[in-house]
């Protein structure tokens, strides 16, 4: 029946296309109209006409936090790729008491939501917190000049504590999706274990690691809470803490919508990435 | 020039022993397929070859050489997978190249070699194709030249027919048995197919619950089952139960509980025993009345009722009962019998082994 139609009117759309309206339109409003709507803004300065005002100003503050932004977010998201690859290796490839401890372990930072870990690395990283003290007692510091970690370095502590165990999660599962008998190929064909890693495994699993380092990325580009409670408005900080400072002091929406354009072009190559990766999957 | 031997091999599985005390020996240049139904030990038994499990005790050698400890990397052993396990991500020379790299050999050493081995099974032009572009009986090809490439003092070869169709499963056990004997590598075979055992080995065990019941070269096997396990796995086999009553020259006497008096060839039996007689399909003849024979045929010649009858293409296969046995029984298509009819058949007393119960 649709074919004739089609052969006279061309295209038409089934009816059951209907079934994707409640979907598509909570895309539309949830995602698409505050999208389209903060990058239209982004170009309107104080004013109410076009230019770029707003950008010129957050070139001119906020560079500095742009590319703290960005240095923060790649090497958060490599470190936490490369620790949660060799531990799920580790995972895959041994079967001990120790493994199987640590894989029931790994899962717990992720059901904590990331203000208790800001909570819990205020505590722990903080000049006269655990850690500090901890490495006082080892007489490895003096407590009287402790470690300032309130900056990239607690940062990152706090993004690969909460990240990684998401990204074991996703890297994980792909490698035990790769059967035994890969692994038992490789190594009869003389392949040891760092060949076995490097050439075999990895490759194998390359599309879940792509898009677990696709999926943190973002997640690091987007934080607020941990950077606002680690390092709040210290220079330099990230572009969230620096949107929400603009709206809370400043009410200036203008420049805090330019702000939050540069964490979309940030996050756009690898969109696209895990866009097309996903639907390969369903091609 | 490689022979494998394995000694007193036991592996167990909590208390349930996978491998019972397992004694073999294959001889350089010698197919010999491990055959059983599942869990019967074939796999385990493969594994423990291959270095992918430790045996409980046992010794494993090679030519002499003790690699019951050595890891799988170092054995010298070449593997074949049921599903191939071609790697996805690697070209069909690049699986190949993987093994001779990890070996460090020469680049144009490798080329060399990844191309007679590519001949050897006949994929020359395959060579920078992905596993996902070959069809099944190619990645079995290509899995099969990977692990040949190496040159293995040993091959083991894991069910790799089993998941092809029939038609191209049937075209590959020819294809195998080529390849062995061009390559000429000692290789032990797995498999639950019997048929497929009987085309391309030299040796056939028959494995069960762990332990060796029988081996010996495809038609001993066949013909001269040791016991009723073996009679049952090796071909489509009827059962008639009976204790043996007495012997007449090198045939053994059996009288069943409901009267019938058979005569076959006994293994071991001794006069009041309870035994089984293995009836195989092929050897049931459909007796016409103008053939009926006397002397000792005369014995052996039974009326029996036709239960079932279906049409298999070139044969009929049917069922057929005397009183409580049921047995199976063919015939060519032009001979077709109904079903209901009554029909007199021989059972040749040379081909009716009677083993224990």
């Amino acid at each position: 029946m649709f074919a004739d139609a089609r052969k006279r009117r061309g295209f038409i759309f089934p009816p059951y296309v209907f079934l994707l309206f409640p979907a598509v339109l909570f895309m539309l409003l949830i995602y698409a109209y505050p999208f389209i709507s903060s990058v239209i803004r982004s170009f309107i300065n104080k004013n109410g006409a076009l230019s770029f005002d707003n950008y010129i100003k957050s070139w001119d503050l906020y560079l500095k936090d742009i590319l703290f932004t960005f240095s923060i977010t790649i090497f958060n998201t490599l470190a936490s790729g490369t620790i949660a690859v060799l531990l799920s290796v580790y995972f895959r490839l041994h079967d001990s008491v120790i493994s199987r401890f640590l894989i029931n372990l790994y899962r717990l930072p992720i059901f904590i939501p990331f203000v208790v870990v800001a909570q819990m690395m205020n505590g722990f990283l903080a000049p006269h917190g655990l850690l500090n003290i901890a490495l006082a007692q080892l007489k490895l510091i003096d407590l009287n000049n402790p470690l300032q970690l309130f900056n990239f370095i607690g940062l990152s502590f706090g993004f690969i504590w909460k990240l990684a165990p998401f990204t074991i999660l996703i890297i994980y599962g792909g490698f035990q999706m790769i059967d035994n008998s890969y692994i038992e190929a490789a190594r009869s064909s003389g392949a040891r274990r760092l060949n076995l890693i490097i050439r075999i495994l990895i490759p194998m699993n390359k599309p879940s690691i792509m898009v677990a380092l696709v999926l943190i990325y973002s997640q690091i580009v987007g934080t607020f809470t941990l950077p606002y409670m680690l390092i709040g408005g210290k220079i330099p900080t990230t572009i969230t803490v620096d949107i929400a400072h603009r709206v809370n002091y400043f009410m200036d929406f203008g420049v805090a919508n330019a702000l939050g354009v540069f964490s979309y072009i940030l996050v756009f190559v690898t969109a696209i990435y895990y866009l097309k990766t996903k639907a390969r999957e369903v091609k | 020039m490689s022979n494998l031997k394995l000694i007193s091999i036991l592996k167990k599985y909590g208390k349930v022993k996978a491998i019972d005390n397992l004694n073999l020996e294959v001889q350089d240049g010698e197919l010999v397929t491990l055959l059983g139904p599942s869990g019967c030990g074939k796999t385990t038994t493969l594994r423990t070859i291959s270095g992918f499990l430790a045996p409980d005790s046992g010794d494993i050698y090679i030519n002499d050489r003790r690699i019951t400890d050595i890891p799988p990397e170092r054995r010298g052993i070449g593997l074949v997978f049921q599903n191939y396990a071609l790697w996805p991500h690697m070209t069909v020379f690049q699986n190949l190249a993987f093994g001779l790299q990890m070996r460090k050999l020469p680049k144009d050493e490798i080329k060399r070699r990844v191309k007679q081995r590519l001949e050897t099974v006949r994929l020359e032009e395959y060579e920078n194709r992905y596993p996902r572009e070959l069809s099944g009986g190619q990645q079995q090809r290509v899995a099969l030249a990977r692990a040949l490439v190496l040159e293995p003092d040993i091959l083991l070869l894991d069910e790799p027919l089993s998941n092809l169709d029939a038609l191209l499963r049937e075209k590959m056990r020819f294809e195998i048995a080529r390849i062995h004997k061009e390559s000429g590598v000692t290789t032990v075979y797995v498999t639950h197919d019997q048929t497929e055992a009987m085309v391309i080995s030299d040796r056939i065990i028959i494995l069960n619950k762990g332990r060796i019941m029988q081996q010996g070269k495809p038609e001993d096997i066949y013909e001269n089952p040791a016991n009723k396990f073996v009679a049952s796995f090796m071909g489509n086999t009827s059962f008639i139960n009976g204790t043996v009553v007495g012997f007449n020259g090198k045939y053994t006497l059996v009288k069943t509980g409901d009267g019938l008096t058979i005569y076959g060839i006994g293994r071991k039996v001794k006069k009041g025993e309870n035994v089984v007689i293995a009836v195989r399909p092929e050897n049931v003849q459909f007796v016409l009345p103008p053939d009926i024979r006397g002397g000792m045929k005369s014995n052996n010649l039974f009326s029996m009722e036709i239960e079932r009858e279906t049409y298999i293409g070139e044969v009929v296969d049917y069922q057929l009962r005397i009183k409580s046995w049921s047995i199976r029984a063919k015939s060519a298509v032009s001979n077709k019998m109904t079903k209901g009819e009554t029909v007199k058949i021989y059972l040749d007393p040379d081909k009716m082994p009677i083993l224990s119960e």
